[in-house]
């Protein structure tokens, strides 16, 4: 697998990797396609930059090559093709445009091939298919907005919390992990604490909250009245805050842990209870309408 | 035909959706436009979407006797140049999951075609038995799948096996039984000997072998190198296959591969299919079956026709 990748990098032809972007080629936009037809298509992108921000994640910065890929919405995300060793998809942690070219940054840790050839991708040519899924819209005049993340689902609350500092609202953002050495320079290099109230947990009681991010948040959500609550992470962590934010009277935000296989809304992978398809109506949801999702119903694998 | 429902109104024009009521192998479905197989229908969430979409009926993901896990991805991409490629390499939950796919399609109030796939006439029979016993409403035999070594299209290719195969399951069960076939050589003669095995209608085409090779990395893009290719570049080709097996049978003929919107349909159907399915254009449009019915319904209007079926290959000449 490190070696189909190594190939990609450095084994082209007489041994120089692909250059798109410094030779100024690209691939013309299909303007004979429908534009979700556009999004799903795979675009380029170098790798640029891959760094390990802390003992457990990774961040790593893609520049698309094709100047007419679409800017991600809020919580829209897209898939990653590592050629030869598998196709992921990601949360857009950050996105920004420069000299008209698209910069997306990804916070990921390793789990599988994929990942583990994300990690070793620094250099390389990708393909980028999205931006994907439903944007999600915040109101920043409904109040205060409480926020929640485990693990690597702060890569997709971060631009939540961006933009509704951005329209004045700092968010209360609670980022839960299991030891505080997982934590290391991930609120810097995403800018959390530039944009939002940081209450960091840790399982190990080594960082901030001694414990859960869902029981800090939980303390937290009893101890005012939100505008809003957006939460992401492991289902168990979704059930668990969302049943008891919904017997509260509060329908939170949910972002669906990925279980996407192919992006498209076609090979019924990511189908949920009641016919919802994650990956063109989500990843975001009401709490309310995917809660038999998360209690573990859901398709034949 | 009693009373005339009317479909939306859009310019003063409206047509009948009870003009579009159609009977393709012995099944009577409200209008002509399923899903293909494939998309979607692999769990009984996936059935529910699938009836949310707005089909007459409901053609589940091909069954084979045991689980299937497929390839990994990417199994399925889209197209520069159009079009969809996939190699999902026929992933399915087995015949076990049959008759939960089948209740979920008929809680929806919707007939559910079940779709099989076995590698020989044996392993069709004992599929299409146990969805005969679940409540399908008909069997698909997918004897045109070109990504999965020992099934579809190494099957449908050769008609005599087309034959036995199809053969073999009309004799096991008493509901319709659909055959799909794919693009080859001999498709015709494949027909031909679907029909002969007793098949009550043919399905047209599958996706069709293709490749995709990315340019900077130099590798192809699918997983299984090799794919099928669906949604509007194989319209054409579909369209050829349903006019010259129509022309030779005169059968019941459903019309696949790149129906996209009314026109496309209408295509299909003056080609000699009865019904159509959809699958690839669903990615770009959920609202794409309603249009399509719609649209089908102010067509058989403006033609002057008192039914769909009165066009059913009107453009063939003999």
């Amino acid at each position: 697998m490190a070696e189909a990748l190594s190939r990609v990098s450095v084994g082209i032809g007489r041994g120089a990797r692909p250059r798109p972007e410094v030779l100024g080629l690209s691939v013309s936009e299909p303007d004979h396609l429908p534009s979700r037809a556009k999004d799903l298509l795979l675009k380029h992108a170098v790798v640029n930059l891959v760094e390990r921000v802390s003992r457990r994640y990774y961040l790593a910065r893609l520049g698309i090559i094709e100047g007419w890929f679409r800017e991600p919405g809020l919580t829209q995300f897209i898939m990653i093709w590592l050629p030869g060793v598998d196709y992921v998809p990601m949360s857009v942690a950050s996105h920004w445009v420069s000299g008209g070219r698209h910069f997306i940054e990804i916070l990921f840790d390793v789990r599988g091939e994929g990942t583990e050839a994300l990690a070793r991708s620094e250099g390389s040519v990708v393909g980028v298919a999205g931006p994907l899924g439903r944007a999600l819209e915040v109101d920043p005049l409904s109040g205060p907005h409480l926020i929640v993340a485990g693990g690597s689902a702060i890569a997709a609350v971060a631009r939540i919390a961006a933009a509704l500092a951005n329209a004045g609202s700092k968010p209360t953002l609670v980022w839960g992990v299991r030891s505080g050495a997982d934590i290391g320079s991930v609120p810097e290099r995403l800018g959390l604490r530039d944009v939002a109230e940081l209450v960091l947990c840790s399982e190990d009681c080594s960082v901030g909250f001694c414990g859960r991010a869902s029981d800090a948040a939980l303390e937290l959500f009893r101890s005012r009245r939100w505008g809003g609550v957006v939460l992401a992470g492991p289902r168990q962590m979704l059930l668990t805050l969302s049943t008891e934010m919904l017997r509260e009277g509060v329908d939170p935000i949910v972002i669906t842990e990925s279980m996407v296989k192919c992006g498209t809304g076609l090979c019924g992978e990511c189908v949920l209870p009641g016919g919802v398809t994650l990956c063109r109506s989500g990843p975001a949801f009401r709490a309310s309408e995917v809660l038999n999702h998360l209690r573990g119903a859901g398709g034949w694998r | 035909m009693a009373v005339t429902r009317r479909a939306v109104s859009d310019g003063g024009f409206c047509g009948r959706l009870d003009a579009l009521r159609v009977v393709v192998g012995g099944l009577r479905l409200e209008h002509p436009v399923m899903n293909a197989s494939g998309v979607l229908g692999s769990s009984p969430a996936g059935i529910a979407k699938l009836a949310s979409l707005g089909f007459s009926a409901v053609v589940t993901k091909t069954l084979t006797p045991e689980p299937r896990e497929g390839f990994s991805p990417p199994i399925i991409v889209q197209l520069p140049t159009g079009g969809i490629l996939n190699a999902v390499g026929l992933a399915n939950p087995g015949r076990g999951a049959i008759p939960a796919l089948v209740s979920a399609g008929r809680e929806a109030g919707l007939p559910v075609i079940v779709s099989i796939g076995g590698r020989d006439a044996g392993e069709f029979a004992g599929l299409a038995e146990v969805a005969e016993d679940a409540g399908a409403a008909a069997v698909e035999l997918n004897l045109s799948c070109p990504n999965a070594r020992g099934y579809g299209m190494e099957l449908g290719s050769d008609p005599r096996v087309v034959r036995e195969v199809v053969r073999a399951v009309d004799s096991t069960v008493g509901i319709p039984v659909m055959a799909k076939l794919g693009l080859s050589d001999r498709v015709v003669e494949s027909a031909g000997a679907a029909l002969e095995g007793g098949a009550d209608a043919l399905v047209l085409i599958n996706t069709v072998r293709a490749t995709y090779i990315d340019v900077y990395t130099l590798r192809p893009v699918l997983t299984a190198t090799h794919g099928g290719l669906s949604g509007p570049p194989i319209h054409p080709i579909a369209v050829r296959v349903v006019y010259d097996v129509f022309r030779e049978y005169g059968c019941d003929i459903v019309g696949v591969g790149g129906v996209h919107d009314w026109a496309s349909a209408a295509e299909f159907i003056a080609a000699g299919a009865k019904a159509v399915q959809i699958g690839t254009a669903v990615a770009y449009d959920e609202g794409v079956v309603r249009k399509v019915v719609e649209g089908l319904a102010r067509w058989v209007e403006v033609m002057g026709a008192s039914s769909v079926s009165d066009l059913v290959g009107a453009a063939v000449r003999a």
